[in-house]
């Protein structure tokens, strides 16, 4: 479901070397394919950005959309800053220096999409004084018990500033280890570190306040299968 | 044990799941490009007009927040929608704001119930229970009320809290900026002034309200500010009391508007209450031997009920829980908190029971008695959705029909017109 890179876990096992040096080059194969396939794409989107769009597209839609999708909580204009990210990867991808971390470019690029929205909302609450309705897509699950946890923990997500949600969402509902997180937002370890106690601290506090909350948490229900 | 904030993002994770299906995403795909193809299509300004543009809308932005018309009171928002005059507000635990258009706002904290009055040049708050808090902006012309049991706040423009719990008749408003007065029979004329930084609170023996909502039941259809244009401060608060639910029967003498320690002596509320408000439901509830749950059941009063019930709920004892919701439906029929008694029992028989048509019914008797309060929104959707579920489509396009007239840009009127769109 999540993507676990087991291997860049920190404190993982390490990767066998009994396997000897067929497996070493069977790797080293993949990387360079990996590589080859990513300076292909780059190239596309360079010489023919509509083809290229589209190849972007197949490639990461599901890394993308999922990602937006958690870190904003199935918000109703999903699709929006989807659309804003790729297009973000269309008219940037040339200062991409080494195609071998699209991945990770392409993380960053949706991070840095969805910090720029949650700050943008919350500059309009700030001028408009209004709280924005808590409206999510029409394909979050149907079953309300979940969607129902959802729009309760939105409430809670909502009162963190945008970087310690952030943080919060890559750790907790994406599964990155914190280098990843600390790349992915462009700052250092260290910050990461203490984004994510302060956003635990303060989820921990707001939590406690919600008793119905906590309890469906306790009980795992209220969650969709 | 994990802690909380991974059980909550695991709990959330689970909630959200993927993000939108193939389908969808194929669908995505095509709209990405034709958005892109219709962009290129597009003439491109200069890049001159686009800064111009820039700056006009800076410029705009600027006039808006600096030659902001005088503001006026109405309208006032509940959640960001628009509420009718005297709708019962109850918050069961996400705390609600009420926002005014003049940037005034009050906030209902967790297992508070209230209404909102207006007139012209008048705002009143009855509290009924419950906790809020204030930020009310200092308006010529306008006087500000909150109405909690036998006492009365009059708002001079500033930042309070106002704590009201009619069991054990304990008030307390604590001012963090400005300053109020309060009002109440056995207070001087004037009332008791309540400066920055200090608290007043008064407790006094238990209330024997056999009927608690009856105030604000009141306050639904008759108008709950005095008629006199003017508030009468100075001649005394007959009419501040008004709102309460009986005669004030606080004996003691008029409290010092300063601190704790100042105060009346309170009555102690029971320990297993202590331990809610704590969150130890599962002490709480122990706290509680057999025989005393069966003399509550009997003899305490509605907000008690309800209390023990959502700590029977919380603790994980359904059986008790439904005891005690039953037991105030039964009794106290009309009150506000027999309306959450309904709703808490359709969960429970959602919840923990699977009883999807016993979940039906209670709905449907939640939504015939509160079909417009703060958990109708919720309980239709609940209602719409185990309808669906049931294959009782015809029931839930009905539901559906009337989720989007009561709430049309609600956060189910999306599935609501799905199923409108896909019912026969």
């Amino acid at each position: 479901m999540r993507s676990v890179p087991t291997a860049h876990r920190p404190g993982g096992a390490p990767p066998a070397r009994t396997s000897g040096a067929r497996s070493a080059s069977v790797d080293d194969d993949r990387l360079a394919l990996q590589r080859r396939a990513n300076a292909d794409l780059v190239d596309q989107v360079l010489q023919d950005p509509r083809a290229g769009l589209a190849a972007m597209h197949d490639r990461f839609a599901r890394d993308v959309n999922r990602l937006v999708w958690r870190l904003m909580g199935a918000d109703a204009d999903h699709d929006d800053l989807v659309q804003q990210v790729f297009f973000r990867i269309l008219t940037s991808v040339h200062r991409l220096r080494d195609p071998e971390r699209l991945e990770a470019w392409v993380r960053a690029v949706t991070v840095n999409t969805v910090r720029a929205e949650l700050r943008r909302r919350s500059l309009r609450r700030l001028l408009w004084w209004q709280i924005p309705e808590t409206n999510v897509h029409g394909d979050l699950a149907r079953e309300v018990e979940a969607r129902d946890l959802v729009y309760r923990s939105l409430e809670v997500l909502e009162k963190l500033p945008a970087q310690e949600r952030i943080v919060f969402g890559l750790v907790h509902l994406e599964d990155l280890t914190l280098p990843e997180v600390a790349e992915a937002c462009g700052f250092s370890l260290m910050t990461a570190k203490r984004r994510l106690a302060a956003a635990r601290r303060r989820i921990e506090a707001l939590v406690r306040t919600r008793p119905d909350l906590l309890e469906r948490l306790r009980a795992g229900r209220g969650i969709s299968s | 044990m994990k802690d909380t904030s991974r059980e909550f993002g695991d709990a959330l994770a689970n909630a959200l799941g993927e993000g939108p299906g193939r389908r969808a995403l194929a669908a995505q795909r095509a709209t990405l490009l034709l958005r892109w193809s219709a962009q290129q299509a597009r003439p491109r300004r200069a890049p001159w007009i686009g800064a111009g543009l820039g700056v006009a809308a800076v410029c705009a932005a600027l006039l808006f927040t600096l030659w902001r018309p005088t503001p006026e009171v109405a309208p006032v928002t509940w959640r960001g929608a628009p509420i009718a005059e005297h709708e019962l507000l109850h918050v069961e635990d996400v705390p609600g704001r009420l926002e005014f258009a003049n940037g005034s706002h009050i906030e209902l904290q967790a297992e508070t119930s209230a209404a909102l009055g207006r007139r012209e040049g008048r705002v009143e708050l009855s509290l009924q229970r419950g906790r809020l808090d204030a930020d009310v902006q200092r308006e010529p012309g306008t006087e500000w009320f909150v109405a909690a049991g036998p006492y009365r706040v009059r708002v001079i423009g500033t930042r309070f809290s106002v704590a009201w719990h009619p069991d054990a008749e304990a008030f307390a408003v604590e001012v963090s900026r400005g300053e109020v007065r309060v009002l109440g029979e056995e207070l001087p004329a004037e009332g008791v002034a309540v400066r920055a930084g200090a608290r007043w609170e008064r407790s006094g023996p238990a209330v024997a309200h056999s009927d608690a909502a009856s105030p604000l039941e009141d306050a639904l259809v008759t108008d709950s500010a005095p008629s006199e244009e003017e508030p009468r401060v100075e001649e005394g608060s007959a009419e501040g009391a008004a709102e309460g639910s009986a005669a004030p029967v606080a004996k003691a003498s008029v409290g010092s508007p300063s601190s704790k320690e100042g105060a009346p002596s309170s009555t102690k509320p029971p320990a297993w209450r202590a331990l809610t408000a704590e969150g130890r439901y599962g002490e709480a509830l122990a706290a509680v031997s057999a025989a005393e749950f069966d003399e509550m059941l009997a003899r305490a009063p509605a907000g008690d009920l309800l209390e023990l019930g959502n700590t029977a709920r919380f603790a994980g004892h359904p059986d008790r829980a439904r005891r005690a919701y039953t037991s105030l439906r039964s009794r106290y029929p009309r009150a506000a908190e027999a309306r959450l008694a309904a709703f808490a029992l359709a969960r429970l028989a959602a919840d923990v029971d699977r009883d999807p048509s016993r979940a039906i019914h209670w709905l449907r008797v939640f939504l015939g008695e509160s079909p417009s309060g703060d958990l109708a929104a919720s309980a239709r959707a609940r209602l719409m959705d185990t309808l669906a579920s049931q294959g009782r489509q015809k029931e839930a396009a009905e539901v559906a029909r009337d989720y989007l007239r009561h709430h049309p840009e609600g956060p189910h009127a999306g599935i609501a017109r799905g199923l409108l769109g896909s019912s026969p």
